[in-house]
């Protein structure tokens, strides 16, 4: 038996509720431990200093209070439930607020979506000229659209590959 | 009120002698049910000390305590319907009791209002007679009973129940169990953790 298996022990053993074999192994541990027969020693005066404290009392017009309270309780009214079932359309409120949400949401969305189908369709129909591409406009696209193409991709290469060499210094320059 | 006499007669003299009833608790409940108010008095005798007591050193404050114990018989005369025969009288007044104590702590918990020193303010109620014979008056010696009470405040929620409802109420592990709704074995468990608990901050005041 360890500490702790002797701890779990110890309430049973101080009220004496330990079966022969538990009680034994824990006497057997109290011999091999003896600093723990203090614990027990403590726990038990514990147990019986609490079950010594002087009990309390209600007070003497303990009585003549309660009588007052269930008097008041007795004319009280009962009180009844008020359910109010508040729904629109079936929906509670907060259901019928997020479904309005959803749809409004949802009629958005597809608003966008067509809007680039628009777009797509503009496009095949666009027409070419010096590299540019000029789109006819969507209502959403006023003023916006004017893609650029240019026309030899080394042009992007080159502005894209910067000459370096002339910005780099040795240090002994 | 010839009822309420004799009863409340039958009982004191009963009291004086052992402490065992003519009707059980369950049968005054009974009978309480059917509209007999007598049997509601003699529960409520019955009962008010020693919910108090208990309500007392879970709560620390004495007329809080004895407010929580009106509360409890009230809700005892309100909701007696909801009282079914199959538990114990004692555990549902006693489940009624800690319920409504621990609903008043959280409350003065988050009211932020409840604090040590109001729990040593009825000191007074503790001076024990010096002429208290055997172990209690070897005891008091070595321990300050403000201190245990204190400590037993310090303990949390779920200990102090326990302890409280074994130690000092002496109430048994089954009773306690269908009090706090938990199986025995918990119950054993909490009560030698608090135990232990409670030996450890008292240990310096031997």
């Amino acid at each position: 038996m360890n500490q702790y298996q002797f701890e779990d022990l110890i309430s049973d053993y101080v009220e004496n509720k330990l079966t022969i074999s538990k009680r034994k192994d824990v006497e057997k541990y109290l011999i091999e431990n003896p600093k723990d027969v203090l614990k027990v020693n403590q726990v038990r005066e514990n147990i019986l200093f609490l079950k010594s404290l002087p009990k309390t009392k209600v007070s003497s017009d303990f009585d003549s209070k309660l009588k007052d309270r269930i008097k008041k309780e007795s004319l009280r009214p009962l009180k009844k439930k008020i359910i109010t079932k508040k729904n629109i359309f079936g929906f509670k409120p907060i259901n019928f607020s997020f479904f309005i949400s959803l749809i409004f949401f949802s009629v958005f969305l597809s608003y966008q979506f067509i809007d680039e189908l628009f777009l797509l369709g503009d496009l095949s129909k666009g027409v070419f000229t010096n590299n540019e591409i000029e789109v006819k406009k969507t209502p959403k696209m006023l003023n916006q659209r004017k893609i650029t193409v240019p026309s030899d991709s080394t042009e992007i290469d080159q502005k894209n590959n910067k000459n370096f060499s002339k910005n780099i210094k040795l240090v002994n320059d | 009120m010839m009822k309420s006499i004799y009863y409340n007669s039958l009982e004191h003299s009963l009291e004086q002698n052992k402490k065992t009833y003519v009707f059980s608790d369950e049968h005054l409940m009974k009978r309480f049910q059917d509209g007999d108010e007598n049997a509601y008095e003699t529960l409520v005798s019955r009962y008010k000390d020693k919910l108090h007591n208990f309500i007392y050193f879970f709560v620390g404050d004495k007329d809080l305590a004895e407010d929580l114990v009106q509360d409890t018989m009230v809700r005892l005369f309100t909701k007696k319907h909801y009282y079914k025969e199959v538990a114990k009288f004692s555990t549902w007044i006693y489940t009624i009791a800690r319920n409504l104590s621990n609903s008043e702590l959280r409350k003065r918990k988050n009211r932020k209002t409840f604090t040590i020193s109001e729990l040593s303010k009825d000191k007074s109620n503790y001076d024990l007679k010096d002429e208290k014979p055997g172990i209690e008056r070897r005891l008091e010696l070595k321990y300050d009973i403000e201190q245990i009470k204190i400590t037993i405040n310090k303990l949390s929620r779920t200990f102090r129940t326990v302890i409280i409802l074994r130690d000092i109420e002496d109430l048994s592990y089954v009773d306690i169990s269908k009090i706090e709704g938990v199986p025995v074995g918990t119950i054993k468990s909490r009560i030698n953790r608090a135990r232990l608990q409670l030996r450890r901050e008292l240990k310096d005041l031997f």
